[in-house]
């Protein structure tokens, strides 16, 4: 039952969006700014979490809705989400490409203040683990889990963005998670341990 | 107890709360303010200021089109072969022609004098 409400829900919200993106590529700034209300906070959250800095994330987060007020007019058809989604992680890729081609600083972490009690310390150590686990999965792996984990995207629309079939959005999503599996064992037998 | 089998003991529900502690970074206001101000800052529909059609698609169908109908008038207003049996028969043409060869008739005299004199005027110093 609640399933099928959620499936109801998310098919509205799809509709809705094929509605605005109609309007958008009249030219309507209004219908793209409640696109932008419904979309760039979890768009931006996938960029920042696929390459793990604030700054790059914004630049996919601004891009990926650039094209989309340039392009409306020929996304007509398109679920407005997966189309979001599939332009973020192309540009993700390409920075992660040129990030491996010529290595950068990374974003450094902020350390830790000292003086912290314990806990917080410990939940920062587990988040840190958690962070870079997540990061050394393979791309494809990466998105599948954060598209259909964390943004909450349906596997269909997680294998529209990603370009692939659901049977294979559902290998890369078994893959990433028995990856995950075993490079955060230790991390949960400490956590278990204390 | 070695990775693979502390990773086996590690169920979905444990998986999910490792993920969950993965934050969720809130997009400054600086982004929000440059993404809401799109609209002002860039043209819509720049690629048709250059080309004038939707998709490539749109010209090919309309090339295809033509081609279509002028193949079709082409073939049905080709000029109609005149009928074999209409026009002089190769024998009446080869006896014309003979009678030419033989009796060039005054006109032709005519003409080859003409040209000796051309010859002779081009010929004189």
């Amino acid at each position: 039952m609640c399933t099928v409400s959620v499936i109801e829900r998310g098919e509205a919200i799809t509709s809705e969006d094929s509605q605005l993106l109609r309007r958008v590529a009249e030219g309507d700034a209004q219908a793209y700014r409640t696109l932008v209300d419904r979309h760039l906070r979890g768009l931006h959250a996938f960029a920042y979490r696929m390459l793990g800095g604030r700054a790059e994330a914004e630049e996919v987060a601004q891009e990926a809705f650039t094209r989309l007020w340039q392009k409306a007019d020929t996304l007509q058809g398109d679920h407005a989400q997966a189309w979001l989604y599939r332009v973020a992680h192309n540009l993700c890729i390409d920075r992660l490409r040129r990030r491996r081609e010529a290595p950068r600083v990374e974003d450094a972490e902020a350390a830790p203040p000292s003086g912290q009690p314990t806990a917080r310390l410990e939940q920062k150590r587990v988040a840190t683990a958690v962070r870079a686990a997540v990061q050394e999965l393979p791309d494809r792996q990466r998105s599948a889990l954060l598209l259909v984990h964390y943004q909450g995207l349906s596997q269909a629309e997680a294998a529209s963005a990603l370009g692939v079939g659901v049977r294979a959005l559902e290998s890369l999503l078994a893959r990433a998670r028995q990856n995950l599996r075993q490079s955060l064992s230790a991390v949960w037998a400490e956590t278990i341990d204390e | 107890m070695n990775d693979e089998e502390r990773s086996n003991t590690l169920t979905d529900q444990d998986l999910d709360r490792l993920l969950a502690t993965f934050e969720e970074p809130e997009p400054s206001a600086a982004l929000l303010k440059r993404v809401a101000e799109i609209p002002l800052r860039v043209e819509q529909h720049a690629a048709r200021a250059w080309w004038p059609f939707e998709s490539l698609a749109r010209p090919l169908l309309g090339w295809a089109a033509a081609l279509g109908v002028g193949l079709l008038f082409g073939i049905t207003d080709a000029a109609p072969e005149v009928p074999w049996e209409s026009g002089p028969s190769t024998a009446a043409l080869s006896e014309e022609a003979d009678g030419i060869e033989g009796d060039p008739g005054e006109d032709a005299e005519q003409w080859v004098a003409w040209a000796l004199a051309q010859e002779v005027d081009e010929e004189a110093p």
